[in-house]
């Protein structure tokens, strides 16, 4: 039997992501940041004159009201996994070309679903789940079916003569070549890929270099293409960039469900059970909050895990937007009949790990921090609130004297003390509004305590720590 | 209690001080302080400012210049100089320590510290025990009684401690300390600058720094009464004493001349009276008039009063070594014309000819120094350079720094990242900025641009951004300022190393050097000399005629030549090229050589926002009549029909009007300068109007005047250079009129430069009946040359246009040639050139003559098998086998030599039947004025004006000539696609002729027709 090859091309994968949900209704670009070149782009900003590889200055220009992403490869990444996992629920050999395309090899599919039309048609359903615009072409090889797809041929075939015909028309800029040859190519009047075949192999080997020659052989499919398939992973990871950011606990709801069914799917086909899942959200300009949901027993349903992450979501505070989450499984298990004994019990000693959970169950997780440290010469912003049994960084900076106690927040002093070190002048803080202009001293209060004091500009005196 | 601060950094140790010098300065004497030292890090850069300060201001403040160091982690001192002694010595050391780093950098040794013998150092104890022990004793046993202790109480944490180490320290190995500040900003109010640029320096945000930050406002010039608190009154007192054995004065450096540009037994006047003399036979053969000689004694009186004989010898000099290598000079400047400079043959301008201009030569009552600049031609400007590191040696020469300051782009992004903006956010900013809206400051266009003007952040933003403009970021070196001394450079000021390489510059700028009266020589390059001296060569090659700059000048003024400029037949000709100047060439109609001045001059933003262009052409044609509003502004403005175009000209205003001192006016005249980098004008601006108010002219007048004084800041035009400049202009007419051939091979070979490129260049030279041979590979040279086809002489393209093609490799085509030619491709390959040079030929059809097809000819030279030499005589056919068609042809003379002599695209297109209904360049003359027309072209160029706002022009080319388009702002918006990437463009608007038959089309309709030649690989000159 032939090889017959299909190729999925996504030309806008990032954008896609992150507005199939919510469709915008004013120009937006994703940009290549090296070179400040639009990469992918919407329908309003082809609408506005906007074209790919458009510099920004000129994509600005044609549209005031332009909203600009950066690409981010990661995004690509995740959601080309995500592709591949649905589609290996249906079709075996799967191949990676980053960052936006996906090989099948399918002849080997065709008897399986009865027919290119059928399997085509499995294939299509299953693209469907994940909203993302694709082009797609079959090709007598992998180098053929990739020129066709991102050239949007946008058929399926097993004619070979066709396909080889519409590989011939297409223009060398189309191809994997190297610019360099392209462009040499071109400063002897060939342009297509048909002018190039026409030219006997030799002749062009006495021209260019082994790699040129190698592409051809593969692309007319004389040469092996070796091929890296596609081996789902055994954890559940994904990624959601969410359209807006989310500041309430309750909406988050609807994106996770979303991450749930996925998890669901995932788990079913593996026949896989989950005790724990890592939820992470992040945030701009914040640090990612982290989310731990276990369940004991092991479990798959997307309405179960929906249910233990909302009683998580009520007590979670958030402080400040979220822009995407992740999702990942931690220990799976094959499902098999719960038939643990009730006495068999963990017996011993807790680790610290486990009394922070078992405290965190029973009093809220906010009730359970750790201390960490952070570089600041305000007190108030010199220690922050942490997850419990995070390591502390230490600072490289000179560690002033301060007291072992601070006070949550200053006292006015009420007392006759007498100053025995100072002034350490602070007058800093005015990059996040929170500027404080304080004279610190160390004092003794009349029955010995060691007080740390400080002074405003107007004189006012405050008590802001003991000293142990 | 009385008290000088002796530990003081300005914002020229780059992202560490956040004052300029002159703010510090003006801050210390509000204070009350005794002195205050400038002590940059291993830099006196900033110390001039500061001495012209408190000059200019009558400071009651006294100066010292000093530096701070760092030897490694170990010792931190600062050198104070009190006397001329000790300020060599310093310049030394930081030379030295400098010269040993790359550029920015700067690498102290021991031994530097060592050979201090006059100055005095405040020691930086770092408060570790065992290394400041070693060094107090180092100290002591070195520096004797010339050390002190510095210490500072800045409020910080564990400073008791600090405190006690040093006294300590001072007990014990009998070390005196002073009290100095560590002052890093003049206000307090600096502090949230003075992070941003620690944050700039670390390459991170303000937030991220921490503890690294200053932790309160205390590193500032602080009022005494406070100081009197922080400090043991004899620490007070000690810096008081110190100061006081600071003699030093920058008004003592005085500039030595090399003293070997005069013979021995000759006084300075002597010499250049002979070399005088010596140039009047040259260029007066038939004598001198009593005028003239009574001019050049005036001169020589006046440069002998001013000591400026040093000056004219060397760069006498200089254009003597020029002369003996035959390379093509002009000088310029207010000091060039001069009929001294004329003789020592500086200049070519004969002043019988214009002697308009030479009353006006230096001129005492505005203490001016001198000022010549002496352009070179581009390609050969380093062999001056090399001349003049030779002769003088290194030691005693380098190039003028030049300061880079923040500007607006700069201090956007580097603030905006401080604050943790978004960088792809500040770019859209920066792009979208339009710094020449005069309606919309960039403070509302930015909240226009999505930055909550409300905002916390916002605001500090912008007025930290606002802050930054014009601090100095670095130095780099000036374009061409020489200083050139008789000792040692480094006794009178430090030397660096420049990012280029074996080049020194000296930590002044040029403003320095003239507030300290240095002078400094420009040696620059200008393309056009170059062209004209290639031009001269070849008329002498071809005609027999030798040619020079002075002798053209000389014949009287050439109405032939006069009648082209007229018509703005001037594509190629120096200056006034450009469209602007050729739009007002019609206009102001040019007859002799002073309305090539006013010309040149005239066309400038200066000119144009002070609203003057258009009164004076009204007053030249007689359409308005011409009036002073006094006497004393007729004696500055009746040679320009009282209108002021040149620079000179508002200066002298200043002063005749306003009642500015001389003084003043040469502040004003820096200022101008460079405004645009630190906004100074604006505080000349009540003096100026006021000035004039008191004097009784209007306010209109007034204000008038002072716009056209902004307007000038930044692209203002002296009279004296546009004279030198007008020169230029003239010979280079006169070439394009009487040897076309000469000129366009000239400017060709000369190039990159100017105005146009080679394509365009080309198409005029064919438009003026010269004939353009094509590249041969059996004709050409590697520069374009003139040849004889037929009978009339054709300029046959060279090498040089083949892009891809290295010059040595042309040249191996062109000695190997064969006398009868090659005959076949092969033997091309057994050059040894490389292929791709080769492939190059091809596609550029330099085989034309050997075979028809410039594809087959590059295939074949793409075989490597051939080279082999018993292949030679083989030849595979190209089974690949089509003729490239008119339209590939085309395209690939444009990718291979971006020009093509074959059919222009507009041509081709329209001969395939491609175009609807147009009118062409040529027929536009013959359309009514008013009337609507269509015109198609490739856009050859995009220009947007920053003085004719809201107004952008395209200029179209097409097979016949040129068309100019003006598209008003709001056409512009509502087509920015077409108007903006299109390559072919149909424009349908209203044909307007103006004054002089300019004709442009007001664009009503852009339609982009690029898709036509989607390949079409043109280029467009774009100023956006």
């Amino acid at each position: 039997m032939k090889n017959l090859w299909l190729y999925l091309h996504f030309p806008h994968l990032q954008l896609d992501t992150l507005f199939s949900q919510a469709p915008v209704d004013h120009s937006l670009i994703i940009l290549d940041s090296k070179t400040n070149t639009v990469l992918q782009l919407n329908r309003q900003a082809k609408a506005a004159g906007i074209s790919l590889n458009m510099g920004l200055g000129t994509a600005a220009a044609l549209d005031q009201k332009l909203q600009v992403i950066p690409y981010q490869a990661e995004i690509e990444r995740h959601k080309l996994a995500e592709v591949a996992e649905v589609l290996y629920l249906v079709t075996c050999d799967i191949c990676f070309f980053q960052p936006n395309g996906l090989l099948l090899r399918i002849h080997n599919m065709l008897n399986l679903y009865g027919g290119l039309d059928a399997y085509w048609k499995i294939v299509q359903g299953q693209l469907e789940q994940v909203q993302v615009s694709f082009h797609y072409a079959t090709g007598h090889s992998p180098f053929a079916a990739r020129i066709l797809a991102r050239d949007a041929w946008n058929t399926i075939t097993d004619d070979y003569r066709l396909m080889k015909k519409r590989v011939g028309d297409c223009a060398l800029q189309q191809t994997e070549l190297h610019p360099k040859d392209v462009q040499k190519l071109t400063r002897v009047g060939i342009h297509s890929v048909g002018n190039l075949l026409k030219l006997p192999l030799k002749d062009i080997a006495k021209r260019f270099d082994i790699e040129l020659v190698t592409y051809l052989g593969r692309l007319t499919g004389e040469f092996q293409h070796p091929m890296h398939f596609f081996h789902p992973p055994d954890h559940f990871y994904r990624y959601l960039e969410l359209m807006f950011d989310i500041e309430n606990t309750q909406t988050l709801q609807h994106p996770l469900k979303h991450l749930f069914n996925g998890l669901e799917q995932f788990l079913k086909v593996r026949d896989l059970l989950t005790q724990q899942l890592f939820i992470t959200f992040k945030q701009r300009d914040k640090e990612d909050i982290a989310l731990e949901i276990g369940s004991a027993q092991g479990e798959y349903q997307a309405s179960k895990w929906q249910a233990l992450a909302a009683l998580k979501l009520e007590t979670l505070q958030l402080n400040g937007p979220v822009c995407a989450i992740t999702l990942k499984t931690g220990e799976t298990q094959v499902r098999r009949p719960d038939k643990a004994d009730m006495f068999d019990g963990q017996k011993g000693a807790l680790s610290a790990l486990q009394l922070i959970s078992m405290l965190q169950a029973k009093l809220g997780d906010q009730a359970i921090q750790g201390i960490a440290i952070r570089d600041d010469f305000r007190p108030e912003y010199a220690s922050v609130y942490s997850k419990p049994l995070q390591p502390n960084k230490p600072l490289e900076h000179l560690q002033a004297l301060r007291p072992s106690f601070l006070l949550h927040a200053p006292q006015p002093l009420t007392e006759q003390v007498s100053i025995i070190h100072g002034p350490e002048r602070l007058h800093t803080g005015w990059w996040d509004n929170n500027e404080k202009t304080r004279d610190y001293f160390v004092a003794r209060s009349t029955f010995g305590q060691w007080y740390w004091i400080y002074r405003t500009p107007d004189m006012r005196w405050y008590l802001h720590g003991l000293f142990g | 209690m009385n008290y000088a601060e002796l530990f003081c950094q300005s914002n020229f140790s780059f992202l560490c001080g956040a004052s300029h010098p002159q703010e510090l300065v003006n801050q210390a004497h509000f204070l009350g302080y005794q002195a205050l030292a400038i002590t940059d890090e291993c830099s006196v850069a900033g110390v001039v400012r500061a001495y012209t300060e408190i000059k200019e201001h009558k400071l009651n403040l006294k100066l010292i210049v000093g530096s701070l160091f760092s030897l490694g982690d170990e010792l931190q001192l600062i050198l104070l100089c009190p006397n001329r002694q000790a300020y060599a010595e310093l310049c030394r050391v930081i030379t030295n320590a400098r010269r040993r780093s790359p550029k920015g950098e700067y690498n102290l040794q021991e031994w530097d510290l060592k050979t201090v013998k006059e100055c005095l150092a405040v020691w930086l104890p770092k408060g570790h025990k065992e290394q400041d022990t070693y060094w107090a004793q180092w100290l002591k046993k070195h520096y004797h009684e010339r050390v002190w202790i510095g210490c500072s109480r800045l409020l910080t944490a564990n400073e008791a401690e600090h405190l006690h180490h040093c006294e300590w320290l001072s007990q014990h190995y009998q070390l005196p300390i002073t009290a100095c500040g560590a002052v890093l900003m003049h206000h307090p109010a600096r502090q949230a600058l003075q992070h941003v640029v620690s944050a700039i320096k670390q390459g991170t945000t303000v937030a991220n720094l921490g503890r690294a930050l200053l932790s309160n406002t205390e590193r500032t010039l602080r009022p005494l009464n406070k100081l009197v608190k922080l400090y043991k009154p004899e620490w007070l007192q000690a810096s008081v004493a110190i100061a006081k054995r600071c003699h030093f004065d920058m008004g003592e450096l005085r500039y030595e001349y090399p003293a070997e540009l005069i013979p021995s037994g000759k006084t300075p006047q002597q010499h250049l009276r002979d070399l005088v003399e010596l140039g009047i036979k040259k260029r007066f053969p038939e004598g001198l008039k009593d005028s003239v000689r009574a001019i050049i004694e005036k001169e020589l009186t006046l440069i002998a009063e001013q000591q400026y004989e040093y000056f004219f010898l060397t760069i006498h000099d200089i254009v003597q070594f020029a002369q003996q290598r035959k390379i093509l000079y002009q000088g310029r400047g207010s000091a060039a014309n001069s009929v001294v400079c004329y003789c020592l043959e500086i200049t070519a301008v004969d002043p019988r000819q214009i002697n308009v201009l030479f009353e006006r030569f230096i001129s005492k009552e505005r203490d001016e120094p001198p000022d010549i600049d002496v352009d070179f031609e581009h390609q050969r400007r380093e062999e001056i350079i090399q001349y003049i590191y030779q002769k003088y040696g290194r030691e005693r020469t380098a190039i003028a720094a030049t300061v880079s300051s923040y500007r607006f782009k700069s201090a956007l992004r580097e603030v905006g990242k401080a604050l943790g903006i978004n960088e792809t956010q500040l770019d859209f900013f920066i792009k979208n900025i339009n710094r020449r809206d005069s309606g919309l400051n960039w403070q509302a266009q930015i909240a226009e641009q999505g930055l909550d003007p409300g905002s916390e952040k916002s605001q500090q933003f912008i007025s930290l951004v606002t802050e930054i403009m014009g601090f100095p970021r670095h130095l780099s070196q000036h374009v061409g300022g020489f200083i050139i001394s008789a000792g040692p450079l480094y006794q009178l000021v430090p030397v660096e190393n420049a990012a280029m390489q074996d080049r020194s510059v000296i930590q002044w700028d040029k403003d320095d050097l003239e507030s300290l009266g240095l002078l400094k020589v420009d040696i620059l390059a200008l393309g056009m000399l170059t062209a004209i001296r290639k031009a001269f060569a070849m008329v002498k090659q071809h005609y027999g005629r030798d040619l020079s700059i002075a002798q053209i000048t000389k014949m009287d003024d050439d109405p032939d030549v006069y009648n082209m400029i007229q018509q703005a037949d001037t594509v190629g000709v120096f200056q006034i090229e450009s469209r602007a100047q050729m739009s007002m060439l019609p206009r102001l109609k040019p007859q002799n050589y002073y309305d090539l001045v006013i010309q040149i001059a005239i066309v400038r933003p200066g000119p144009i926002q002070g609203d003057m262009v258009h009164p004076f052409l009204k007053r030249r044609d007689g359409k308005e009549p011409i009036s002073y509003p006094s006497k004393e502004v007729e004696s500055v403005l009746s040679r320009t029909m009282g209108v002021p175009i040149f620079q000179e000209q508002v200066i002298q205003l200043a002063m005749v009007a306003a009642g500015f001192t001389g003084g003043e006016a040469d502040q004003l005249r820096r200022a101008m300068a460079s405004w645009k980098k630190n906004g100074q004008l604006m505080q000349f601006q009540h003096k100026l109007i006021d000035g004039m108010l008191k004097r009784g002219y209007s306010k209109e007048y007034a204000e008038r005047i002072f716009n056209q004084i902004c307007g000038f800041g930044e692209y203002g035009f002296p009279e004296s250079h546009s004279a030198s400049f007008a020169v230029l202009a003239y010979v280079s007419s006169w070439l394009k009129f009487y040897y076309p051939q000469a000129f366009y091979a000239g400017l060709l070979n000369s190039w990159p430069m100017g105005f146009y490129p080679p394509a365009q260049l080309v198409l005029d030279a064919r438009r003026h009946e010269v004939k353009v041979l094509p590249i041969c590979i059996n004709r050409s040279e590697y520069d374009h040359v003139l040849q004889t086809d037929e009978t009339e002489l054709a300029i046959r393209l060279g090498f040089r246009m083949v892009k891809g093609l290295s010059e040595e490799s042309a040249v191996t085509v062109v000695n190997h040639r064969p006398v009868s030619g090659y005959q076949h491709v092969v033997q091309l390959k057994q050059l040894g050139i490389h292929r791709d040079q080769l492939e190059a030929l091809a596609s550029a059809n330099a085989f034309h003559v050997l075979t028809d097809n410039r594809y087959t000819a590059r295939w074949a030279l793409m075989e490597s098998e051939t080279e082999l030499p018993l292949l030679k005589e083989q030849e595979q056919p190209f089974l690949f086998n089509s003729k490239p068609s008119d339209i590939e042809n085309m395209l690939e003379d444009y990718a291979s030599t971006s020009l093509s002599l074959n059919r222009h695209p507009i041509q081709l297109l329209r001969e395939a039947g491609l175009l609807p209904r147009y009118t062409s360049a040529n027929q536009l003359t013959e359309k009514a004025h008013k009337s609507v027309v269509t015109v198609i072209g490739v856009v050859i160029g995009r220009q947007a004006p920053g003085t004719a706002a809201g107004v952008t022009f395209m200029t179209l080319e097409d097979d016949t000539g040129n068309s100019n388009v003006v598209v008003w702002l709001a056409t512009a918006r509502a087509q920015k696609k077409a108007f903006l990437k299109s390559k072919i463009v149909k424009v349908s608007g209203i044909l307007e002729r103006g004054d002089g038959d300019v004709t442009h089309i007001i664009a009503g309709k852009i339609v982009d027709l690029s898709h036509l030649l989607e390949e079409l690989n043109t280029r467009s000159r774009d100023f956006h």
